[in-house]
Formats: structure tokens, sequence, C-alpha cells
């Protein structure tokens, strides 16, 4: 029933004129305003019906709405600035006062915020990359793709010397093209100082497009003079010393293996943030007279960009270049090719099975983003918790205030000023804190992160900061906090809503199932590389040095190795190359039996070896033999691995057949064994292992367990004394091979200093958590104890609450970790086998461990103090 | 005579607190202006005015006691002030002049 049918005496006007009239209208104008129009409502009643009265009534109340009647909105004050002065006092007296507390909520919030500076210091540093070029949006990279079988494009970076050319010879829209080689390292030679340095071939081009400044001398003689070399500043310094400014130009470097050069140009080095890093250049018309066969079109042995002109499509570019690349191809299957912006390459490296972009290093971006949100997220769920449960401490002074007229609203810009005030500490203590870490941070990940405070971003970003974190943190206390009723809190009788108890425990919750993910994440990760390193990947890479080729090394291997194999400490010596463990060079003319159509374009890996290639490496062999020594390489044999093998689908024992090799026959005499020939992403590739030692790029040396020292001092003897000519410069094969796999151990490594940081954090607000709880219960304490309460009961009482907590928390991680991780796993061919029982026990196990260090001196203290002290207190 | 000037509305409410003495307040000076001049005008339009006289000092406010009917809400008397008066009775004589120095002739035979 409504009011009106009940006591039908009460005729009161419409609710909503009354509440819009009470809304607009000026403060003192309302009491007088509100009787007058009521007064003439009764009348209206009184008169006519009760429908044509309270239309009357919103008539009235409509023209109410005139300058002179209407609230000020815009609330200027002078006062705000008291306000202002008074928050930022009375901020300060409440952090001196409660020193503990304030601590914890300041030293969590500055911890995870150095943490997320100095990711996000990383994150941009990424996503600069290769950013700089002032005209990177006009150059592209060409890709080519390969058509595999069932429909599957495979994406490389590889391209024909001849593509290039035809793209600026017969489309207008390209103005240049770039030659872009692989950086190895060479030995640099003037007059009798060796210098060791990486760089590579290139024409003039480059650095007319790349915004690469020449110093010195004139770049456009890379293209002109067959023998220009162009070197970079520090190369200068290095060879020239101190005078290279006047003495570098036009003097002749011996490049070992190479022949000799004269410096036309020096360019200054290049910024760190370039993928493309070289100290030195030769010609690129140099390159190709040495390797002729880089002219045909079915050869694809270095990378190329195209600058285009100003509004050209790539996308179209790309398919008529296509089309050119098609056209000089033969048969079916052809390869195609397309384009892509050169700063994406670096971020947007991996492609899927159609060639679109699938990923990459902007993975790891997103990965460590999200991670520095969860951190953030974290503390400022501290925050909340420890201004929440100390709020019956703050209840009397909410209740003073609102007596004395401050508004909800005006309370929680109190509360939200006190967040905001901390949380620019916890930034300045944060910055200070990314100062002195940005040097060990930058080692660790190879770059060079700083603050930059010059950047107009770099502020951007920090008041951004500052404000998300001051709402996350601010908001919840401060709308609690400000709706205290001021007479129950001033009689004392001050009891908190249970919708906020609850909220508080669900924070914790929540805090700590973030944490024991993160926890999780790392000890998977952890798990994971582990297993790559160790992993038996069927060759041997252990104690093992290797030595890049050198023409005069190859001479003399003879020699060489004859010296070496006589050393106590040495057990092998071989030639090979490329590289095993990473096999690079590849081809697809192998032709067999039952080969079909759409096997194609199958690459086999190809790998050119000397004859004591198993024993050095020690892979076994599956069947036959391997190739015996002979003058010159092997033309009429072929060993293949497992692998190739199955693919080739031979009927019966491989060992004996003829497959064709580069359109010529050759008979299948062994197969090895598989092993691990790419990275652990990807599945092993069929291989066929060559004899041709003039051709295998390095020498390795196998030393014995523990001796290495000894080995590489034979090995340097042997070398001043058979070649003195060449500078000794060798590898760890297994140091390499870890190389391959720097960014998972980067991540390994923030991973598990996330992990840590989130337990810490966590644990510091469980620990602001439980000294509040034992404050608050030390009457009870000590009333139960001289009721004959034990200590054990007593503890018990005040964790008991807090482990059920981060219980839950832990069985909520459990399938959330593990569909995260599985997810991760799967980008790995070969995964480890997690035990996740045992990982989950770890976590869960080292989580309710702390939990209980943490709570356990507090609730220890509390249970054993003297119950007089505490009751005394009355 | 700076400010002293009303208009012709101010003047009718000016009037009209005047004639109803102890009793005026909005509602009944609304009331009474209707029944004098037939003008229904608004409670809102009334106390823009009644603010404005307040504004030039020609009525002065107090607040009365509150009043069940009103919901509990007090009424607020107006009153003229001297200032007011006197505007009043300026007026009053700058017509009657005008009146005077008009023959009678011409508003023979019209009635209203």
């Amino acid at each position: 029933m409504r009011r009106k049918d009940r006591y039908p005496e009460t005729k009161s006007p419409p609710k909503t004129a009354e509440k819009f009239l009470a809304w607009f209208i000026r403060a003192d104008l309302k009491e007088e305003v509100q009787g007058d129009l009521l007064e003439k409502y009764l009348d209206h009643r009184k008169k006519y019906s009760s429908r044509k009265a309270n239309l009357l009534y919103w008539y009235q109340v409509l023209h109410y709405l005139r300058p002179f009647a209407i609230r000020n909105f815009y609330l200027p004050s002078p006062n705000l600035y008291y306000m202002f002065r008074n928050y930022l006092k009375i901020t300060f007296r409440n952090l001196n006062r409660q020193r503990l507390h304030s601590l914890i909520n300041i030293l969590g919030l500055s911890i995870s915020l150095t943490a997320v500076f100095l990711l996000l210091l990383w994150v941009n540093d990424e996503w600069q990359m290769d950013k700089f070029h002032a005209n990177a949006d006009r150059i592209y990279r060409l890709k080519r793709t390969i058509p595999l079988e069932g429909h599957t494009l495979d994406v490389y970076r590889g391209i024909s010397y001849p593509l290039l050319e035809a793209a600026q010879d017969e489309l207008p829209e390209v103005e240049k093209y770039i030659t872009i080689g692989h950086t190895f390292e060479e030995n640099l030679q003037i007059d009798n100082q060796v210098i060791r340095a990486g760089g590579t071939f290139a024409n003039a081009s480059y650095f007319h497009a790349f915004s690469f400044p020449v110093v010195q001398g004139d770049i456009t003689q890379l293209d002109n003079k067959i023998d220009a070399m162009a070197i970079s500043t520090t190369l200068a310094y290095q060879l020239f010393g101190e005078a290279w400014q006047t003495s570098a130009l036009g003097k002749t470097v011996h490049i070992h293996d190479n022949g000799d050069y004269t410096i036309e140009a020096i360019f200054a080095d290049f910024p760190s943030r370039s993928s493309l890093q070289n100290d030195f250049f030769f010609p690129f018309q140099a390159h190709l007279r040495d390797n002729e066969w880089m002219k045909e079109w079915t050869n694809n042995g270095m990378q190329g960009a195209l600058l285009l002109s100003e509004n050209a499509d790539p996308v179209q570019v790309g398919k008529e270049l296509e089309k050119i690349f098609q056209n000089h191809q033969s048969g079916d299957n052809k390869e195609g090719c397309f384009l892509q912006k050169f700063e994406d390459d670096y971020l947007y490296g991996n492609f899927n099975a159609k060639a679109e972009v699938d990923g990459g290093r902007i993975e790891y971006v997103q990965m460590f983003l999200a991670a520095a949100l969860l951190l953030l997220i974290i503390s400022c769920i501290n925050f909340v918790n420890l201004a929440t449960a100390r709020a019956s401490k703050r209840a009397k002074e909410v209740g003073v205030r609102k007596t004395i007229g401050a508004s909800r609203k005006t309370l929680a810009g109190q509360f939200i000023t006190e967040a905001f005030l901390i949380t620019f500490l916890s930034v300045g203590l944060a910055m200070i804190g990314t100062w002195l870490l940005s040097p060990a941070v930058s080692l660790i990940t190879e770059k060079s992160l700083f603050i930059d405070l010059s950047s107009l971003y770099t502020w951007i970003t920090l008041v951004g900061i500052i404000f998300m974190t001051g709402i996350m943190a601010g908001a919840y206390p401060a709308f609690v906090l400000s709706s205290f009723q001021p007479i129950q809190v001033l009689k004392g009788r001050f009891i908190e809503k249970t919708r906020d108890i609850s909220f508080r425990r669900g924070l914790v919750i929540l805090q700590f199932t973030l944490s024991l993910l993160l926890i999780v994440g790392a000890l998977t990760i952890k798990a994971q590389i582990n297993f790559i390193q160790e992993a038996h990947l069927g060759i041997n890479k252990d104690n093992l040095l290797v030595i890049n080729q050198d023409a005069e090394v190859v001479e003399k291997y003879e020699v060489i190795r004859r010296q070496l194999e006589g050393h106590p400490s040495i057990t092998g010596v071989t030639l090979a190359g490329p590289s095993p463990l990473e096999m690079p060079a590849s081809t697809s003319g192998v032709s067999w039996p039952k080969k079909r159509p759409d096997q194609e374009n199958i690459e086999f890996c190809i790998l050119w070896t000397a004859d004591n290639f198993p024993g050095v490496f020690q892979v076994p062999l599956h069947a036959g033999s391997y190739y015996r020594q002979t003058e010159g390489p092997d033309t009429t044999h072929i060993v293949f691995n497992q692998r190739a093998v199955e693919i080739m689908e031979l009927d019966g024992d491989p060992v004996g057949q003829t497959i064709e090799w580069w359109g010529k026959p050759r008979q299948i005499i062994g197969v090895l064994k598989d092993f691990h020939n790419r990275s652990f992403y990807e599945k092993i590739e069929p291989a066929a292992f060559l004899l041709d030692p003039d051709n295998a790029g390095s020498l390795f040396v196998k030393a014995d367990e523990g001796q290495i020292s000894e080995a590489i001092a034979g090995l340097k003897k042997t070398f001043t004394e058979v070649i003195p000519g060449v500078p000794l410069h060798y590898d760890f094969v297994d140091e390499q091979y870890r190389q391959l796999y720097k960014s998972e151990m980067l991540t390994g490594k923030l991973t598990n200093y996330f992990a840590i940081i989130s337990i810490v954090i966590s644990c510091l607000g469980l620990f602001g958590l439980i000294n509040f709880v034992a404050e608050q219960k030390t009457r009870e304490i000590g009333i139960r104890k001289v009721l004959g309460a034990s200590t054990g009961s007593l503890v018990t009482l005040l964790s008991r609450d807090f482990i059920r907590l981060v219980s839950i928390a832990f069985i909520m991680a459990i399938p959330l970790s593990y569909l995260f991780l599985d997810k991760w796993l799967e980008r790995f061919a070969y995964q480890v086998n997690l035990n996740w029982w045992l990982i989950f026990a770890i976590a869960g196990f080292s989580a309710i461990a702390l939990t209980l260090i943490t709570i356990s001196f507090k609730s220890i203290q509390t249970a054993t103090h003297s119950p007089v002290d505490s009751l005394r207190m009355e | 005579m700076k400010g002293s000037n009303i208009g012709e509305f101010e003047e009718l409410v000016l009037l009209c607190i005047a004639s109803l003495g102890e009793e005026a307040y909005s509602v009944s000076i609304c009331d009474e202006l209707l029944r004098v001049t037939g003008r229904k005008s608004k409670l809102g339009v009334v106390h823009s005015v009644l603010n404005r006289l307040n504004e030039k000092g020609m009525v002065k406010s107090h607040l009365g006691e509150p009043t069940q009917e009103r919901g509990g809400r007090r009424k607020r008397f107006f009153e003229v002030t001297h200032a007011g008066k006197v505007a009043l009775l300026k007026v009053k004589e700058q017509r009657e002049r005008l009146w005077q120095s008009i023959p009678p002739l011409i508003f023979e035979g019209i009635k209203i």
C-alpha cells in the first residue's frame, strides 16, 4: 500500500519535484521556499484534483530556476588551500604516530614501484628498437615464404640478390635496395696490430636509407671502389689511437681471409637501440665477387630491405615483387615474398602457418607489462587492506569532522589526498631505488637503462602512475572511512560492517593467489630452462672449443691436428661447419624415389664435416658408417640423420641406397642418430652430413674433463708455432648454446625476482594486518589468559584466520597457474615432464611457511604477553 | 535618487506588502496581487522581486515560527523599510502631478 493510501490526510507534493528543488535551490533559501511551495500545494489540493495540484507544483518549482535562487555549484573557496595544508599536516602526523604501519605501507609501495619502473624502462627500450631511423616508415624488410606440406607457409629472412636488384630496377616505387648481411667476427690488421671486430658487407644505400651518420669520408665509395671500407669511430680509435681523426682515412686494413681494404669513410657507432650492430663494412660488390653463387635466383644467402618512395603501398609493392620473383621460378609450389616494416621485425618476428605475424619478442613485452601491473595491484591491495583494517583508529577523527560540518565528499577527498601523498613519497623513493638498481639491471638485460628526466614521456608516465596508484590505493579506503556515522562513532559503538571485513579477506586471498601464481610460474620456467640446458641433446657440447675458420687454418689443418692430438689434455680435433647445434645452412635440392610433389620444398640441413665428426661430437651411428678420409670432398657418398631417412621413406635398409643430391647421385653410407640441430622450440630437422673439411667453417677442439686451461695453452702454442700470422680466438660451444636461450633465461631470472618481490610484499601486508589484529585483541587475549587459555590456543586464535585465507588462495591458484603455464610450455616442442604435484607442493608449502613465519613472531609475542599489562589499560 | 527607481511590478509588490502589514510573506503577497490586479504570478517570480527589493534596501525580512502546515518550515515575513516608503510616496507624487496636468476631457466616456 502506498503511504498516501494508508494515511490519506498526508498530502505531499511529487517527490521528484521536491528532490529536484532541494538539489538546485540555494541553501539559505531552501527552507522558506520549500515551505511556501508546500503551503501553495496544500491550498491547491483543496481546490483542485491532486493531479492538477501536482502539475502546478512542478510549474512553481521550475519557475524557481532563476539566477538568484540557484546554489553555487562551483566551489572556488580559498579554503581549499588551507584545507590542503591541514590534510598534509594530519597525514604527516599520522605517519609519524603509526611508524611501523607507515613504514610497511611505504616500503611495500616503494619496492613494487621500483620494480614497475625498471620494467617500464625495459619495455620502453624494447619498444623503441629500430624506431629512430628518419625514414623508418619507408624502409621495409623483404621476407620470403616457402610453401610446405599441408598448405602451411614458412617465413624466412633470407632472400636472393637478384630479387633485390630487380625490385629497384623494375618497380618505380622502390627507390633503393639495401643489402643486409649477417654480422660475423673478423680479425682486422693494420701494421702489426690486430683487432677483432664484428661487421659485414653493405652497399652505400645502407647509410642513405638508415640513419647511421657518417662522420668522415665519403660513404658512396662503398659502391664505387671494390676495395673501399667503412669503419666505426670506436674501431678507428682501437686501430689508430687518439689521433684517428687525422690518421685513419685512406689507410689500408687487412681483413683476414678476405683481403686488403682502404678506409674511405668513418661512421658513428651504431646506437644501442639498433638491432643491426656493425663496426665495419666492406663493399657488397666485393662479397658478390667472392661468392658468385649469390647471383642465382635460387640462392638466398643474404637479407635485404627496400626504401620505398613516399605514399608507396607496401602490400602492393610486395605483390608485384612476388610476381617478378615467381616468374623466375619453375615448377609448382613456388616461393613467395612480402614486405614487412623494418622496425616491426624486432618485436613481431614470428609468423604462423599462414605467414601472418604471430608474436615474437612482443610477447615478452606484454608479459612483463602484465607482471608490472600485477605487482602494482598486489601492493595497492596491501595499502587498501591496512587502511581499512585500521579504520577504527581513524573513526573518532571522522566523527568529529563530520560533526563540525564536513561532507562525505570532503572526507573522501581527505583520504584520497592522504593516499596520494603516500604514493608521492613512495614514488620518490622508487625513483631513488631505480637509479641505484638500473646499472645492475642494465647488465642483466644487456641494455642501457636509465630514467630520462628530460623526456616529456617520462613525466607523463610518472604522473600517470602516481594517479593510477593513488586512486587504486585510496578509493576504497576513502569510501569506507567517510561513511562512518558520527553518532555511532563518537558514542564508541563502532562495529565494522561484515561486508567490509569480507572484502578485506577477499583482498588477502587475491594477493596471495597472485603471489602463488608467480611462484609457480617461476618454478616452472626454471625447470624448463634447466631441462633445456641439461637435456641430452644427442650431441656432446661440453669441454668443446670452437675456433673460427681461417684460410690458413684449413691449409695447415693436418699439421695442426696432429700437433693438437698429441697434447695430453686434448681428446679430439675436427672441422665442422656452419654450426652443428644450429645448422643454419639448408637445401631443398634433394631427391629420392618416393618424393612427392608436396615435399618439393622440404629443407635438409647441411653440415660440412671432417671424417672424425661423430667421434669428437660423440654422435652415435644408427646404421652404416661415416666417411673415410679422401683427397678433397667426397661427392659420391652421403650420410643422413634418422629424421631425414624417415622423411624419405626408403624401403628396407637405407645404407647402400642411392638418392640424388644437388642433381648428382650419391650413395648413403651411414645414418647418424638424431640430435637437436635447431632450438628447443622446434623439432629435429632432417639433416645431411658431407665430407668436405675445406668448406667446414670452424675448428673444434675437445678437451679432457677439467683440463680446459691446459688445452687452451696447448692450442695457443700450436697456433703460434704453425700459423703465427693468425691470432687465436676461441669460444666455448656450451656457452654459445646457452646464448640461444637468452630470452628464456632472462624471463626466468625476472620471474624469480617478481615472485620474490610479490611474496615479500604480500607478507608485509600480512604482517601489518596481524599486527593490527593483535593490537585489537590485546584485552581479549589478556582475559583469556587469566581464565586459563594455553599459549598454543592463543596463537591458533590469532593465526587461524590468516592460514585459512592463504589456503584458499592456494587452492584457487592451482588451476589458474596450471592453465597459464601449460600454454607457455606449448611453445616448446620438447617440454620438460613436469612433476606438477611437486611444484604445487613446493609453492604451497613455501607460501604457508612464510605466512607462519610472518605471523608467528607477533602472535607468540602477544600470546606470551603478561595479561596484567594488557588489562591494566582500562 | 540613485537606485530609488522601482519598476512597475516592484511597486505593486511593495504596495501589497504595505497593505498586508504583519502577514506579508511570499504566499500572501502572491494572493493579494492576484486579488487586486488579477495577475497570477508564480512564487518564483515574486520571490525574485522580493530579493531585488531587499538588495535595493526597500524591504527587510525576518524569519517567523515554524508551522505544522508547512512541514515544520519557517516563514519569511517582509516589511517595507523607510527607504521603500519614501520611494513609494515619491512615485505616488509623480503620478499625481502628471495626472493633474492632463485635461479631464481626454478620459471622458471611457469605462474600465
